[in-house]
């Protein structure tokens, strides 16, 4: 790929698309540039997506289309979160249907099959890069899948953030330290918070406990009416049944529920316990449904228009 | 009839799509074999008028050899002009090229111009698929999630494997990326034909009456899966096909093959598990 790209802010031509939708040639911000793949590739379609996990800007190939959603993943670091992404992928690939919905088609192919390699991370920084640019780099991202519900016909693009523990670490117990996670928590549908099982039952459960206390807290405060998951994860490690009533209080206080079971590894019976993700894709797929703001009238309900808004 | 997309009514335009070794030409050059025999749905009206891009091949395989490796750079068009049999005359339009070309597109995320142009003028795409190239699908399939995951924890960093899309998933992108070229085309024109042609059927030993649409769910979930939500039920189909009966050697002539003819051997699997030694039949609905 050429190093050259357009001088603008928010255009990565001729490695995606022009953001004015021109050629390489007639743009007249790229013709500053003394470059030969202006002359050669002049006419050749440019796709508008790279195959690459999702930054910020290149977000827009699906938003621009439909309202697409969001699922938060947050968890501190090593709580399992990249392994429960690459288990979800792979149950696709599998021809899974999570709730009748099916796979339709994904801009970040190649997102998705870097993650199921466990890359490290990058050296990251506090937020998500506008434009994810190396395969080989695992950089803080946005994973995309095109749903289609097998019953309805629905399609739904949906997004799963894909970003470091630290950040989420740093973020609850100071909001501003990390602005990756302050992005997150302002634009996700839904959060799914990972407690770290290993973690919890290791030599600092003590300290794990208190992190994924403050962790809590923050996501529960920031969530505000969206829906929070808490999820146990790596399950097949027992918790000192001291500590997971601890951590069963805190799930309760902050979310009233009770934490999922998720866990890559077989049970005694057989089956990996992977069903928390996928329940989640189903519910924040489900049809938003917004309350009118404005102070109706006795008979509003009468009104075709005013009856009720769905947003999709 | 799906395939009426041009103004120029005489003729089709189909395309074969498939990596390297998926047996495009093999079938292209059975395909013209069969026809000139007169024995199919499909009669050609007269010989082509150019027949460079068989000749060689035809010979090549009539001795009972397999067919060498097509070049990237190879860009020639098969003009077949067939009959069918309600006496409806046309032209039909094959393509040949290097599969590498289509690894290109995909890697280096542009369309080339002639691409395009294929793209958007071909009704009916053939996706050539050769499910026993694939050695690593069935482990995704069945080995344990937790498994797999342990795995790739353990190796640091592979990047070919990394960079390098799998089979499923780069079939997938591709399809995109042409589905992509063709809406980016700005005229109305509808949707391609696609059929899915499971090449090589006869090395997968499925046992007879196996039905190919079921085969291919299997191995392929996550690309049946996009092929079914995208293509209306109407508008795909899965085949298996078997260009010659049975594998072929580099070292040694199958004396069967050249015994009996080419237009002897080779059968195509319908969608209800039934064989057929027609081999136009992928080409009609």
């Amino acid at each position: 790929m050429t190093s050259e790209r357009c001088p603008r802010e928010y255009c990565y031509a001729p490695e995606s698309r022009c953001i004015d939708g021109k050629g390489i040639s007639e743009c007249e911000h790229f013709s500053e540039l003394e470059s030969d793949t202006v002359n050669e590739e002049a006419n050749e379609l440019r796709l508008p997506w790279s195959g690459l996990a999702f930054g910020l800007e290149d977000v827009h190939a699906v938003t621009a289309l439909s309202r697409a959603r969001l699922i938060g993943v947050v968890g501190g670091a090593n709580a399992g979160k990249t392994t429960a992404l690459a288990a979800f992928f792979l149950r696709l690939r599998r021809g899974n249907q999570p709730g009748g919905w099916r796979f339709a088609g994904s801009f970040t192919l190649n997102g998705w099959n870097s993650i199921s390699h466990h890359l490290e991370w990058d050296s990251v920084g506090p937020t998500f890069p506008p434009h994810t640019t190396s395969v080989d780099d695992r950089q803080p991202s946005l994973l995309h899948v095109a749903l289609k519900h097998s019953a309805t016909g629905v399609f739904r693009d949906l997004l799963i953030s894909d970003a470091p523990g630290e950040w989420f670490t740093q973020w609850a117990f100071n909001e501003t330290d990390s602005p990756g996670a302050c992005w997150l928590a302002e634009h996700a549908d839904l959060f799914v918070l990972f407690a770290d099982s290993e973690a919890l039952s290791g030599e600092d459960r003590g300290a794990a406990r208190v992190r994924y206390d403050q962790l809590a807290a923050r996501v529960a405060a920031s969530a505000g009416e969206r829906p929070v998951y808490p999820i146990r994860a790596k399950s097949d490690v027992e918790i000192p049944s001291r500590i997971r009533e601890q951590v069963e209080e805190i799930n309760k206080r902050y979310f009233s529920s009770k934490a999922d079971d998720l866990s890559v590894l077989q049970d005694a019976d057989g089956a990996a316990k992977l069903d928390p993700l996928e329940v989640m894709v189903e519910k924040v797929l489900q049809p938003v449904r917004v309350k009118p703001e404005r102070t109706l009238p006795d008979d509003w309900l009468e009104d075709p228009l005013l009856a009720c808004t769905t947003v999709e | 009839m799906p395939f009426e997309h041009n103004n120029d009514s005489a003729s089709r335009h189909v395309l074969f799509v498939g990596g390297p070794n998926a047996g495009k030409t093999t079938y292209l050059v059975q395909l013209y074999a069969r026809m000139q025999a007169q024995e199919c749905r499909l009669r050609l009206r007269r010989p082509p008028s150019d027949l460079s891009l068989v000749s060689q091949s035809l010979q090549r395989l009539s001795q009972g050899r397999p067919l060498r490796h097509t070049s990237e750079q190879v860009r020639e068009t098969l003009t077949l002009p067939v009959i069918d049999r309600s006496g409806v005359s046309r032209d039909i339009k094959l393509p040949d090229y290097g599969g590498e070309a289509l690894r290109t597109i995909v890697t280096r995320r542009r369309v080339p111009n002639h691409w395009r142009e294929l793209i958007n003028r071909t009704g009916h795409w053939l996706l050539f698929i050769r499910l026993e190239q694939m050695p690593q699908i069935p482990d995704i399939l069945t080995k344990a999630i937790g498994e797999l995951a342990m795995e790739s924890v353990g190796d640091k960093r592979d990047n070919d494997a990394v960079s390098r899309l799998p089979y499923d998933l780069w079939m997938i992108e591709l399809l995109q990326i042409m589905v992509h070229t063709r809406e980016n085309a700005r005229f109305h024109r509808r949707d391609p034909q696609l059929t899915v042609v499971l090449t090589c059927w006869d090395e997968l030993r499925n046992p007879e009456d196996f039905k190919p649409s079921e085969y291919f769910g299997k191995r392929l979930p996550l690309l049946r899966s996009y092929i079914e939500a995208t293509w209306v039920s109407d508008a795909r189909r899965v085949l298996g096909l078997s260009s010659q009966g049975k594998e072929l050697s580099e070292s040694e002539k199958d004396e069967e093959i050249i015994d009996k003819g080419l237009t002897n051997v080779g059968y195509v699997v319908r969608e209800d598990g039934s064989r057929d030694g027609d081999l136009t039949l992928p080409l009609i609905d």
